[in-house]
């Protein structure tokens, strides 16, 4: 009896196994696809690849259809590898495999280090003088072709919102300096979100200033206490970084995009970054950006037990109106659209509120700050807030203008590239081409929720939620700039792990160490955070192999 | 040929026979750990004593270790003791106790077949899903908070039991007693059952109770298997991440070096940050290196103890 | 028959010892409820809609939603859903498991029984081999499994992977042969049998339990392993990889059904372990690190 069961065991494992096999050599692993009749190599399918990340995929669906059904008659098709999970560091190592190995036409990935792997490009292309990404030069100059098949008016690069097109051009110390490998196909702002209903409840406007957001924060405290509302939510644990947005606008407010850029630069006013580098770390808009962080950042402010929210848990409190805001990226709704559809599409992103020290400097009430601001917004001119703030200069408009329209964005962390030895290469292109144009950036607009980085005519879709118009009006209002910290990062930054706070346990813990510690002041982390840069210099010189 | 001269023979033939047995079977498993295991993870080694640049020889990240573990506010010598620490109660108190409540389920106390399986559950379930339940076990407002609350014990609920600096590595270690009887159980159960009946009998008849018969009969009965299980907790000193990645990754107060070295390699392969691979390499070098005459040390250890009981 | 021999064994017990074994089985009862509590939190709130859980956590559903389970046969996991990955997991687990454990109690065989130049260096070898911390050998592995060898994405070649010799299992096997006692073998060799015959034949068979309790424990540890489907198998992810990957977008499938795919993964194997388990108490163990 035994020995019939163990039979019987043994032959189910052994079909079990056989099917399994068989199922898996079924389905095409990562082979070359078919190349089409006429060209040696050549095929007309594309194959891009993405994963399943906070913006879903359902987007990529409807373009890939919207492509096929263009090019019907040329056979243009379209095959989809979606990955479970981030890849971007697999994706690294995918496509350093070469032609043989990897099928992949496009990628369109996150966290992909694009100098990292050009330095690979000799190994796998075997030739001096060829990048391994294929440069987009020739469509990224030239107009976008949408579902009519006829070139657009203006060229891609043209209608890029600022930032991001710089975000395309690879910068770096080889040959291909200059060129575009990279097109950003999501502008990712992050920044505070906030549920209005909750302002509205307890009578307070949406803040301005951040004077104006501080004293939101208290109000709400207050009288929101009753009702187990906060003034905002954050992910102390695992999140507690996201705070860095909102700090990098608020320094590059003060400091302005340039002096923000230098300081990811690494770039001294000497210009000498091996010796002076250091330097940039005793920029002041570094303090004064923390000084707000101080006061806003308090435990009372938000729901018992943040400390150790995760990031999701942490936004059901916003959805849901128990919070008034929370520091976190346009990709909220599509996150928590499932079900809360409703109260996260009546959600909004919020420009970040100015730093009030700059109307301080400026030589005007916080008030006027506000009412600058609020101009700003409107659309009236440099002249016309002279005009009407007593005090405000040409000078002062023009900075506060600057600043408003600041927006932080994580941006250029998604790319789309094309692998140089791509057998569908030129196909690849024509589909980068339609997801560029306007009926592309229609159709993005429509299935996903975020938006892409190029200037449209028109955005208009079929009910546009509160949430999506505030995206579109925090970037697409042609003065809009983003700052992102990654894509710019320098060299220095990337190879020796010096990053934003380094004195502090943990880097950008440095927030959640201001919640929790009365020691961490904005002047005390100023002051050991530059001293410490300023003693340590020679070695990250020496991780970075520079010295 | 004469029967002297077969015997003669016999042992050699024997021997080669013998040896190319051993050959064939230790064949493929070595060739298949040279080309899986050592080839892949040779280059773990050379990493660290590399930069990005990729090609040059260098101490760099070395240095830079040994730098960093002089800075007022690093985190490798807190990690260094949480790591410790969390060692040594799992062998000082998680251990024993695992060994009583073992030995109860042994005597087949009211119910221990279904205990067995339910105590199993956290090995069985993973990871992941048991530091959710854990996490959702003591949120803010969850069971454990109320239960606080009826004992009337003092906390702060605005910090809540996971974020408060004082109590985070305290869960985390709690953590590890709730879901680390399973593992072990079944282990030291095994052994337990593997004692001869006789000396049950026996000592039944000489009236041995209850904690005689635990310390005097059984935990040196079982001593092999103990040393086995305190050799596996100790290669996993350094390693250690699970838990405080899983629960409190943004805790320095929970941090531990394997979360310490894994941290750099997680953010490593992100680009965001700028981390390399060398240097959390190189710390995983420093650390094997310490870690390695730990263990033989103590294995010489219970080895001498071992050979006290042959059985 | 079961409950008068329950009441027997009471009474046989010393004053001392039912003392210690009460106090210790409310300790018991405790701490089997703070395992339970949770896991039937998780399977009733897996029946719930969104809406209702977020409002009360606590609470029982109101209606049984079972079609979240429905809903959980079909999310999506990389290019194929739930019901595929469940399919990748049987496979990938149950190949793991065979073939790992042929080639592990082969060389533990050999390794504990025979003499021969090298052999303690091979024993402590793989215990040393498990102290290290393992850091930045992805890409050497990636580079390894993908391009080298060629053989990630293909399950004809993926088993080379699962033929390893040497781990936890090797150890376990290794004191169970040493401690087994060579009667039977030596008599056979006299007898004229091949030192396979020998193997196979007569020593396997006497530690068949515990390779049924490996067999059992490595099950649960493939079941739970996502690595592999996430670096190496991308095109057949595993229900452990959804679980994995899923668990930071759970609000967007909707936690209840995240949930669902949780009861998804856990079932079978607390299903599996619980049959086997008489057999795993029973022969789990190892003898020491002798040699």
């Amino acid at each position: 009896m035994l020995k019939k069961t163990k039979r019987m065991v043994a032959l189910v494992l052994a079909l079990l196994m056989t099917v399994g096999l068989l199922a898996g050599c079924g389905t095409e692993g990562n082979t070359p696809d078919n190349p089409s009749p006429d060209g040696a190599g050549v095929s007309k399918t594309v194959v891009i690849r993405c994963n399943e990340g906070g913006f879903g995929v359902q987007w990529l669906h409807a373009l890939a259809e919207a492509f096929e059904a263009a090019y019907q008659e040329e056979g243009y098709k379209v095959k989809l590898d979606i990955i479970a999970g981030s890849q971007g560091a697999l994706n690294e190592q995918q496509i350093k495999l070469g032609p043989e190995k990897n099928d992949t036409d496009i990628y369109i990935t996150g966290e992909f280090n694009v100098p990292s792997v050009m330095q690979f490009s000799y190994k796998v292309m075997k030739d001096e003088s060829t990048a391994l990404l294929e440069p987009l030069d020739d469509i990224y100059y030239a107009p976008a072709v949408g579902a009519d098949k006829q070139p657009e008016e203006k060229t891609i690069a043209e209608r890029f919102f600022p930032g991001f097109a710089d975000a395309n051009i690879y910068q770096s110390d080889d040959q291909w300096n200059g060129k575009v490998f990279t097109m950003v196909p999501f502008v990712n702002s992050t920044g505070i979100a906030v549920n209005p209903s909750v302002f509205e409840r307890y009578g307070v406007k949406l803040p301005k200033t951040t004077d104006e957001l501080i004293a939101a924060a208290q109000t709400i405290s207050e009288k929101g206490k009753a009702d187990n509302v906060y003034p905002y939510v954050w992910a102390g644990n695992n999140a507690s970084s996201y705070w860095l947005y909102l700090w990098e606008v608020l320094f590059a407010q003060y400091s302005g995009v340039s002096g923000y850029m230098d300081f990811l630069m690494c770039n001294p006013d000497s210009g000498d970054m091996i010796k002076d580098g250091w330097q940039v770390y005793e920029d002041t808009g570094i303090l004064e950006s923390l000084k707000v962080m101080d006061e806003l950042l308090n435990l009372d402010y938000s729901a018992d037990g943040a400390v150790n929210f995760t990031h999701t848990e942490a936004q059901h409190y916003l959805a849901v109106g128990e919070a008034g805001f929370m520091v976190t990226g346009d990709w909220l709704l599509e996150e928590m659209e499932q079900d809360y559809y409703d109260e996260v599409s009546n959600c909004m992103m919020l420009k970040t509120p100015v730093l009030s020290v700059i109307g301080t400097e400026c030589g005007i009430t916080d008030e006027q700050l506000s009412q600058a601001v609020e101009m700003v917004d409107t659309g009236k001119t440099d002249a016309d807030m002279v005009a009407a703030v007593s005090g405000l200069t040409e000078e002062g408009a023009a900075r506060i203008r600057a600043a408003r329209n600041i927006y932080p964005s994580i941006g250029a962390a998604v790319n789309c590239m094309i692998p140089a030895y791509s057998d569908a290469k030129d196909v690849a292109k024509v589909f980068l081409q339609f997801m560029f144009s306007e009926d592309g950036c229609r159709i993005v607009r429509e299935e996903g929720t975020a938006l892409m980085p190029v200037a449209c005519e028109s955005y208009d879709v079929e009910n546009p939620t509160p949430f999506m118009d505030s995206v579109v009006n925090l970037m697409n209002n042609g003065e809009a700039t983003a700052i992102f910290e990654t894509y710019h990062s320098a060299m220095m930054r990337t190879r020796s792990g010096l990053s934003f706070f380094n004195y502090s346990t943990y880097g950008a813990q440095v927030f959640r160490s201001m919640f929790m510690n009365e020691e961490y002041t904005a002047q005390y982390i100023y002051e050991t955070e530059k001293q410490y840069v300023k003693e340590s210099w020679a070695n990250y010189l020496a991780y970075a192999g520079l010295s | 040929m004469t029967s002297k001269e077969k015997r003669v023979r016999l042992p050699s033939q024997k021997r080669r026979r013998e040896l190319l047995f051993v050959g064939l079977a230790l064949f493929w498993p070595i060739m298949q750990f040279i080309v899986f295991w050592v080839v892949p993870n040779f280059n773990s080694i050379v990493m660290a004593f590399r930069v990005p640049d990729g090609e040059t020889f260098t101490i760099v990240n070395f240095q830079r270790f040994f730098h960093e573990l002089q800075q007022p506010n690093s985190p490798i010598i807190p990690s260094f003791w949480n790591s410790i620490i969390l060692f040594v109660v799992n062998i000082f108190v998680q251990f024993p106790l695992v060994i009583l409540l073992t030995y109860v389920l042994f005597k087949k106390v009211y119910g221990h077949k279904f205990f067995r399986v339910i105590f199993y559950t956290p090995a069985i379930l993973g990871a992941s899903v048991t530091t959710a339940l854990y996490r959702y076990l003591i949120s803010a407002n969850g069971p454990v908070e109320h239960m606080l609350d009826w004992m009337g014990v003092e906390y702060s609920k605005q910090l809540g039991l996971l974020g408060n600096p004082e109590t985070v590595f305290l869960m985390i270690v709690l953590y590890g007693f709730w879901t680390g009887v399973g593992t072990n159980m079944i282990m030291i159960l095994g052994a337990m059952n593997r004692v001869p009946d006789e000396i049950f009998d026996s000592a039944r008849i000489d009236g041995v109770g209850f904690w005689r018969e635990l310390f005097q009969i059984i935990l040196p009965m079982i001593w092999p298997t103990l040393t086995t299980l305190i050799i596996f907790s100790m290669t996993g000193i350094f390693t250690n991440s699970a838990a405080t990645m899983l629960l409190a990754p943004d805790a320095p107060e929970a941090s531990t070096i394997g979360w310490y070295i894994t941290r750099f390699t997680m953010s490593a392969g992100s680009g965001l940050t700028g981390e390399i691979l060398n240097y959390p390499a190189a710390v995983g070098l420093i650390f094997t290196a310490i870690s390695f005459p730990l263990i033989m040390f103590t294995k010489w250890l219970c080895d001498k103890i071992t050979n006290t009981v042959e059985y | 028959m079961g409950k008068r021999l329950k009441a027997s064994r009471w009474n046989l017990r010393t004053r001392q010892e039912r003392i210690i074994l009460s106090v210790i089985f409310v300790i018991f009862v405790v701490y089997a409820a703070t395992l339970i509590y949770p896991f039937i939190w998780t399977a009733y709130n897996s029946l719930k809609n969104t809406r209702e859980f977020n409002r009360d956590q606590f609470a029982l559903p109101a209606v049984l939603q079972w079609e979240n389970y429905e809903k959980a046969f079909s999310v999506r996991v990389g290019n194929t859903n739930i019901v595929g990955a469940l399919i990748n997991s049987v496979w990938m687990t149950v190949g793991s498991v065979v073939f790992s454990l042929a080639v592990t109690s082969l060389t533990a065989y050999v390794v504990a029984r025979y003499k021969f130049p090298g052999a303690t260096l091979v024993y402590s070898i793989s215990v040393f081999i498990q102290t290290i911390p393992l850091v930045g050998t992805m890409p050497a592995n990636y580079e390894l499994l993908h391009m080298t060898l060629g053989i990630a994405n293909k399950p004809l070649l993926w088993w080379l992977t699962w033929t390893g010799g040497f781990g936890f299992s090797f150890l376990m096997l290794y004191s169970a042969f040493k401690n087994l006692s060579w009667n039977y073998a030596e008599a056979a060799f006299i007898d004229g049998a091949s030192h396979f015959r020998v193997y196979a034949k007569i020593m396997l068979p006497m530690v068949k339990p515990i390779l049924v309790a490996m067999a059992v424990v490595n099950a649960i540890s493939a079941w739970n392993d996502y690595m592999t489907s996430y670096m190496y198998m991308t095109d057949y992810p595993t229900l452990a990889l959804a679980v994995y990957s899923l668990s930071s977008q759970a609000s967007r499938i909707g936690i209840p059904v995240y949930f669902a795919i949780i009861m998804l993964t856990v079932i079978p194997t607390l299903i599996v372990f619980a049959l086997f388990q008489e057999t795993i108490m029973q022969n789990m163990t190892t003898g020491g690190l002798k040699g």
